[in-house]
């Protein structure tokens, strides 16, 4: 990935003031800096003015929370590692500021792992964001960038947690051992961020371990003679000659980084052991020195080590997953969708648009069906939109973005780790697998936290047929949670089922071994009620973003096709599977062709046909089993090409309409009377 | 279950155990963790040979998780057993690694894990 460093140019004016403000003398910035919001201070008092800065640190060190208080953007801030996948890019003292996905270290092990790398190798200044409260671990990746030489600063976050637990640190020790320097902050308060960007407008190049400098050394001559031998060093346009590689490159290339390697033409170094012993040695003195004591066991550290235990993890994960169905199933899908669909939309909204639109067109006219007919544009699509998804999704995040920001996470990936490895994923597939239940494609973004290539597509697959999203499960839930506990615990059941076979397939059929789990569990924190709802309104203004013109096109195709016939051809071609099959009523075929464009929307489908209670449930099975929406086949398309794509697509129709008339036989089998 | 003295190269062996094997509320301290591709991460997390962690639960042929230092870190059945410890009889203090922790108990574990070797070798 290329950042290129002319999109951040820096104007004359600008470039005027930088020089005043860097003269000012520390302790006197903030009030101004504050005032003169039209003219904020710019960065760099040298000539190469300062174009790219990048915030680097540990996954969950509160790198999101101090982007969004620099740039005043929002990205998501959640309470476990490995939340950003992808870069988010801001401007911030008329530079270019970067938030790169949490790293231990900088490497080459996955995707994540890459983008962090690629965008610190291209980097003017770099922020490292370190956890106070995680001193020891955090420095390994500090003392890398020391060793890497890049201009940085420290911010030393989580001050206020540190206080807490009663952590006592000697910050100016910290700045005299790696030479750059040091801001205590308290990201999600705000607190130190004039400091901070005090501090940014001279960043330091650090103390380098004495081992690394001698690797750089060795890597330089080695690339020399190399240049020698050949009489050229890959990737001409960047590099001309060994002495202008970057410390960073050479110091990744002593590592051993093979795509280092690769991109200079030669082949990796070979010391790594050594500088990671030596360095995780250094990291560890470092922080003797620094912490001068403290480290008390507090409620959330206690509570988060109790949650791990499966003795209360369990209870307390069985109760979560309860309060979880109380709330979709119980509250929003029947209380607030009574009245927001039924009432509301129905009774209020549907009648005055059919009677607005009847003073302008009779009711056979075709533009009329299109906007106010039985899939009109301006009744069923609102309808559903926004009085029937529209809830239930907003439920969703909003139950979803407080089990992430508790903490809550990483332990259920702790006590579903046993269970993942027997479909060849480790516990941090729970992540994406939670994500993906409140939606599919963004979540199929998330599975690049998995280490293998194998987990991925295992992930993929299991994301694409069987983790229903939150609009769909919605509509589901307004299907299924009527029919009583035992008919929501036989969905749930199939489900699972279906979900458990195609994971332990997959890890039969698929060649190699997955990883193993090695995450990171931070305390249990209260969520913040303001990052709740901001978390909970992006993601609810993405779902509407992104679902509405589908919608649209989809009714419009749908509406389309029922004025031409098409529809109730299809319905007859069909008609051995529907009705013949999932023994369902043939005007289910078009809910299938509606599932075709999303799946929320084919549930929907669902949603107003007449159904026996028995249909229904057949039908919530194969809808949750069928194809994953355009948006997240898009996105399959792009993250594992055509073939995979395919698979997964061709695959669902299959599971699905398979488990559906199994599941319809089966209900008649046991002689279960629904309601 | 294991006597408290270390004494010859092989009681070591004989008081080794996987990170696998660990109990919760117990202290271990790290020997050797295999050379493969886990071990560098660990190493970024703080695990290191001669570090203390302290085992907070354990799902038999599942996860740990342990305390190493101010982190808790959830660690795979597979990992797990790649990393050798010995228990260690006495808590040093509430966490895990004790915040003193210099190059004298870098070296110390270096050498253990060094005398392990020797011991696997002598069988
Ligand atoms: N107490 C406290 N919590 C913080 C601070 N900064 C971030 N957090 C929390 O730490 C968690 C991780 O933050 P996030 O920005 O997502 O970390 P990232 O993974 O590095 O981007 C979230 O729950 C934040 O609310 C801070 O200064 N103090
Ligand atoms: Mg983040």
């Amino acid at each position: 990935m290329v950042l290129p460093k002319e999109t951040a140019t820096v104007s004359a004016a600008e470039t005027g003031k930088k020089s005043t403000s860097a003269a000012v003398p520390a302790g006197v910035a903030p009030a101004s800096a504050t005032k003169s919001t039209t003219s904020p201070p710019t960065i760099t008092s040298a000539p190469g003015s300062t174009r790219l800065i990048a915030l680097a640190g540990n996954p969950n060190c509160g790198k999101s929370a101090l982007f969004n208080r620099l740039t005043g953007l929002y990205v998501n801030v959640s309470n476990f590692p490995g939340t950003t996948v992808d870069i988010s890019k801001g401007s911030w003292l008329g530079a270019e500021l970067i938030d790169t996905p949490g790293v231990y270290g900088v490497g080459s092990y996955s995707d994540e792992e890459r983008i962090a790398r690629d965008s610190l190798l291209q980097a003017d200044v770099v922020i490292n964001v370190v956890n106070a409260t995680t001193l020891e671990r955090d420095l390994f990746l500090t003392l890398q960038l020391l060793d890497m030489g890049v201009p940085m600063v420290i911010a030393l976050n989580m001050m206020d947690e540190a206080e807490h637990l009663g952590i006592k640190l000697d910050i100016p020790m910290l700045a005299h051992l790696t030479g750059v320097p040091v801001v205590p902050i308290v990201a999600i308060a705000g607190r130190g961020i004039d400091e901070l960007t005090k501090a940014v407008a001279s960043p330091k190049i650090g103390i380098s371990d004495a081992q690394a400098i001698k690797a750089v050394q060795e890597e330089r001559r080695r690339l020399a003679a190399e240049a020698q031998e050949t009489g050229r060093i890959a990737d001409p346009g960047r590099i001309a000659d060994p002495g202008r590689i970057s410390q960073g490159m050479l110091l990744l290339l002593a590592e051993g980084d093979e795509e280092i390697a690769q991109r200079l033409g030669v082949p990796p170094g070979e010391h790594r052991e050594l500088i990671y012993t030596q360095r995780r040695r250094r990291a560890d003195r470092l922080a003797a020195k620094v912490i001068k004591g403290g480290g008390e066991q507090k409620l959330g550290q206690i509570l988060g080590e109790w949650t791990a235990r499966p003795i209360v993890g369990i209870p307390v994960l069985l109760l979560v997953l309860w309060g979880l169905y109380w709330f979709i199933g119980v509250v929003v899908a029947q209380i607030v969708v009574e009245y927001t669909e039924g009432i509301l939309f129905t009774e209020y909204y549907e009648p005055f648009v059919r009677q607005l639109m009847a003073t302008f067109l009779s009711a056979e006219n075709f533009v009329y069906k299109l906007l106010a007919g039985e899939f009109g544009l301006l009744t069923m699509t609102v309808t559903y939109l926004f009085g029937l998804l529209l809830p239930l999704v907003a439920g969703f995040y909003l139950v979803l973005s407080i089990m992430e920001d508790s903490g809550y996470l990483p332990r259920v990936a702790l006590l579903t780790d046993k269970i993942l490895n027997r479909l060849g994923l480790n516990g941090r597939a729970v992540i994406p697998m939670i994500l993906g239940l409140g939606c599919v494609t963004m979540a199929t973004f998330t599975t690049r936290v998995l280490a293998s290539k194998r987990e991925r597509t295992i992930a993929l697959a299991l994301l694409g047929i069987a983790i229903p999203c939150s609009a769909q499960l919605g509509v589901i839930a307004v299907l299924v949670t009527p029919l009583g506990l035992a008919a929501v615990a036989f969905y749930v059941a199939i489900i699972l089922l279906i979900y458990g076979l195609i994971g332990v397939t997959l890890n039969r059929m698929l060649p190699g071994r997955s990883s193993d789990l090695l995450l990171d569990l931070p305390p249990l924190r209260l969520p913040q009620p303001a990052n709740i709802l901001k978390k909970t309104a992006s993601r609810v203004s993405a779902f509407l973003a992104e679902a509405a013109p589908i919608f649209a096109v989809g009714v419009l195709l749908v509406a389309v096709l029922q004025e031409t016939g098409i529809l109730e051809a299809i319905q007859r071609a069909v008609g051995p599977l529907t009705a013949g099959w999932l023994q369902l009523p043939p005007e289910s075929a078009q809910a299938f062709v509606m599932g075709l464009v999303r799946r929320d929307f084919g549930a929907a489908g669902l949603y107003s046909l007449a159904m026996t209670a028995h249909q229904k449930l057949v039908a919530s099975i194969t809808i949750t089993l069928f194809v994953p929406c355009i948006a997240s086949m898009l996105v399959l398309f792009k993250e594992r090409g055509v073939r995979d794509a395919l698979a997964i697509f061709l695959g669902s129709i299959f599971v699905a309409i398979g488990t559906g008339g199994l599941v319809s036989r089966l209900i008649y089998l046991i002689g279960w009377n629904l309601p | 279950m294991f006597s408290q003295s270390v004494k010859t190269a092989t009681e070591t062996e004989a008081q080794t155990l996987t990170l696998a094997d660990a109990r919760p509320g117990e202290t271990y301290r790290i020997i050797s963790i295999s050379p493969w591709d886990g071990r560098e991460q660990l190493l970024r997390m703080g695990l290191v040979e001669g570090s203390e962690v302290y085992c907070i639960t354990a799902f038999g042929h599942g996860p740990v998780a342990v305390r190493s230092g101010r982190t808790n870190i959830a660690i795979g059945w597979g990992l797990a057993r790649q990393i050798m410890v010995k228990k260690v009889e006495k808590m040093a203090s509430g966490v895990g690694r004790p915040v003193g922790v210099g190059e004298g108990r870098w070296f110390d574990g270096f050498a253990q894990r060094n005398r392990h070797r020797f011991g696997r070798r002598d069988r």
